[in-house]
């Protein structure tokens, strides 16, 4: 559904094609029996759980479903007596319900959703921290420090992801090639990007050039895929070295003007591109079906189309890193994925994190990042053969080399509206870039208040 | 027949015969018939006290603070009524409220909903089958929720594959982007075509009630079907119709969740209305206070819209 896209980052569309491979990948190789093992060696605490707990997660994805099920079934087996209700919520506005549930102190005794939470949740004190837990749980030792630094936020850690994400300029090698350009891509500078949509463009109506996320209707990925990674490659940061926020600056305009380019002097993004009910599922179907030229998107979607149509997929699918404006080192831009938290006003904490264990043990980041495709936050599961064994699995895990991720801050919701705004006006060009960057700035300035935020000229 | 005499100088005349026959004389029939009084009311008032005022006053209070997320804020004063004020896409989201509005509940629903009213009474008092077929099919569509509503409507709309284009294509026709260029007429058709049911129900129940005699009468005195309808039809359905343009104001004023799946207030704000203007704000952002605060000139605009239909309903009475 439209809806729930546009909170979650694993799309209904993925999600639908990966339960078909997870479920021959489960028959043939029974693995799943091995999901949420529990350790020999349990603590003290976790000899004592007994009780109930709701686990709670958006309805709509058995992949997930599948994963939690796992995971019950292992700490039922291993705690006989205790009861772990699932609930998945409505999809469509589950994040919604689950804010209110939890402000008003209901909701779930654990829950499964979006990575923003591990700041907007543990402001206001509705997730409980999760150091205590992790001090004493041996795996903890295989999450690398930039794994840990993603789920810190106040000097605790407040969730546990199975999934880092991580994202790709993704182009139809077939189209490229009709197109007269090379097969195999990468492009040096932002620059060859708009360069390779006007070559694209020249296709015909029937081909959208390139899928750039703008404005309210493209959701967190007119954030996350669209207006982040042009603020990298432009040289810019959310926030300067003392932890203000940047709300003016060269690279802000910069973007926005690449936003320009490509919405109304180039064209090479169709109005429909952004206006479709659905402009995520569209794009991504689009690609598949050789509609779409170029589309920067994550990496579960790769998974979507292999599963669809593995042969297209891997002879026509192309992936690059997305280049810097001056031709530096490429990058990939990412992050904590959904994740799992503890409910703050849960009744039963240490049930929840046995749960919570299982649900995050390497067998079940191996697997499930393999068949809903992200970098498994587990060094152990990382170094599996299965990421070395097709050439997108391997650049997938290797992205964590050039990883570019935000910190957690419970500003980043209210950023996202401000970019969806400006990116928006500027795409159907009511206003010009530099106004739209200064509308940036003006917004982010009254939400954030004018101490918190830093202008930097621009020449 | 009934005398009239006068108790005190000050006190009106009141029937003799009336008097006699209350037991109002007696204070404790008073009481009793105040108390069956509040019990009867007490239901709906504490309805309209949970679910209305309630929550309306809350989100008056909530609209001076900074609410977020969770159980602590501060009080902001009229902060967030300033920045509505200063935000400049503000007037749009406005104009496009009132676009909406006049487009989908008054011209659309109210208008195609007497439209069909009439027709299907028409063909209901001479017989015809269809009528019934006509008026199942309508009420389906208010059964719809407004988010399967935005669905059905987004596929027919899609510009590339959707049911809109590939009709058009199979006669020849070029494309039409009805969510890029036309976003606002897109939003107000798919909202027309979920809403008119609960004009047409009203106007129909409305029309059945008028005595066929009043058109017998006209008839004889030499009125044909144009002169029946402006100089009677219509004239008695005056009241109807203003309850109808009220009800499906406040509905329009407040939909949010069908032009949220179909458009998303579009890229550019487009079709963004105060309802979702207030959602995004409230729900996407988590600026409750601000969506508070939307939502507050939101009733605002609700009270102010209700008290003119109101008025004229009034003046026609009269």
């Amino acid at each position: 559904m439209a809806a729930s896209e546009r909170i979650t980052s694993r799309s209904s569309f993925t999600a639908r094609l990966s339960r078909r491979r997870f479920g021959l990948l489960a028959g043939a190789t029974g693995t799943l029996a091995t999901l949420g093992r529990v350790p020999e060696r349990r603590s003290a605490r976790a000899q004592r759980v007994s009780g109930k707990i709701t686990v709670g997660f958006e309805a709509g994805d058995e992949l997930l479903a599948t994963l939690a099920e796992q995971a019950a079934q292992a700490v039922k087996a291993a705690n006989p007596g205790v009861e772990i209700e699932i609930k998945p919520g409505a999809p469509g506005n589950y994040l919604t319900q689950l804010v209110l549930a939890l402000s008003s102190g209901g909701g779930p005794d654990l829950f499964f959703t979006t990575g923003l939470g591990i700041a907007e949740f543990s402001e206001p004190g509705l997730i409980e921290p999760l150091d205590a837990y992790l001090a004493e749980w041996e795996d903890w030792a295989q999450y690398p420090e930039n794994v840990r630094a993603a789920i810190s936020y106040r000097d605790s850690f407040w969730a546990l992801p199975y999934a880092i994400d991580t994202h790709f300029l993704y182009y139809r090698r077939d189209l490229f090639e009709q197109a007269g350009l090379s097969r195999d891509w990468q492009p040096a500078t932002t620059d060859e990007i708009l360069e390779a949509a006007r070559a694209l463009k020249e296709l015909g109506d029937d081909i959208i050039p390139y899928g750039l996320y703008a404005g309210a209707n493209g959701g967190n990925s007119t954030a996350v895929r669209g207006f982040l990674p042009l603020l990298h490659a432009y040289g810019g940061a959310l926030t300067d070295e003392t932890g203000k926020w940047i709300i003016e600056s060269c690279p802000i305009s910069n973007a926005l003007g690449y936003y320009e380019t490509a919405y109304q002097t180039d064209e090479t993004v169709p109005q429909d591109a952004m206006t479709a009910p659905d402009p995520a599922g569209m794009l991504r179907e689009g690609v598949l079906a050789g509609e779409v030229g170029m589309l920067y998107d994550g990496s579960w979607v790769y998974g979507g189309w292999a599963a669809d149509d593995m042969e297209t997929t891997s002879s026509e699918i192309g992936f690059a890193l997305f280049p810097m404006a001056d031709g530096g080192a490429p990058f990939a831009v990412g992050g904590v994925g959904n994740s799992w938290y503890i409910n703050a006003k849960s009744a039963n904490k240490d049930l929840a994190w046995e749960f919570m264990k299982a649900a995050n043990s390497k067998e079940a980041h191996v697997q499930f990042n393999s068949l809903d495709p992200h970098i498994p936050p587990r060094a152990d599961a990382a170094a599996d053969p299965t990421f070395q064994s097709n050439p997108f699995f391997k650049a997938m895990v290797e992205t964590v080399s050039v990883l570019v991720t935000a910190k957690p801050d419970p500003a980043f919701r209210q950023l996202i509206g401000v970019i969806q705004n400006a990116t928006g006006i500027v795409a159907a060009g009511e206003v010009p870039a530099d106004e739209a960057a200064t509308r940036y700035g003006d917004e982010m300035a009254r939400i954030l208040g004018e101490e918190n935020v830093v202008r930097q000229t621009c020449p | 027949m009934t005398t009239l005499t006068r108790d005190r100088d000050d006190e009106v005349r009141r029937p003799i015969a009336r008097r006699r026959t209350t037991p109002a004389q007696f204070p404790s029939w008073d009481r009793w018939r105040n108390l069956q009084s509040a019990a009867m009311t007490a239901p709906a008032l504490i309805v309209m006290g949970l679910f209305f005022l309630a929550p309306a006053a809350w989100a008056i209070y909530a609209s001076f603070t900074d609410r977020s997320l969770g159980p602590t804020y501060s009080w902001i004063g009229l902060d967030n009524y300033r920045f509505i004020w200063d935000n400049p896409d503000f007037p749009r989201i406005v104009r496009n409220t009132v676009v909406f509005v006049i487009g989908s509940a008054l011209i659309g629903q109210t208008f195609l909903g007497l439209s069909l009213a009439l027709l299907i009474n028409h063909a209901t008092k001479r017989g015809y089958l269809l009528s019934h077929l006509a008026y199942a099919a309508v009420l389906v569509t208010w059964i719809a929720p407004p988010a399967f509503a935005g669905s059905v409507w987004g596929e027919v709309y899609e510009f590339r594959h959707g049911l809109l284009n590939t009709a058009l294509g199979q006669i020849g026709l070029g494309r039409i982007d009805m969510l890029g260029d036309h976003p606002m007429l897109a939003v107000i058709i798919a909202d027309v075509w979920r809403g008119t049911a609960f004009a047409m129900v009203i106007l129909l129940g409305a029309l059945r009630t008028i005595p066929g005699q009043v058109y017998e009468a006209a008839r004889v005195d030499g009125a044909g079907e144009w002169r029946l309808f402006t100089d009677h039809t219509l004239p008695m359905l005056r009241q109807h119709v203003a309850i109808v343009m009220i009800m499906t104001t406040l509905v329009t004023i407040g939909s949010f969740m069908l032009i949220l799946i179909l458009t998303n207030g579009s890229v550019g704000y487009q079709t963004e209305t105060l309802a979702l203007f207030a959602w995004h704000r409230a729900f996407g952002q988590y600026e409750i206070g601000y969506g508070s605060a939307v939502s507050v000139i939101m009733l605002g605009l609700n009270l102010v819209f209700a008290a003119v239909y109101l008025k004229l309903a009034r003046v026609e009475e009269q």
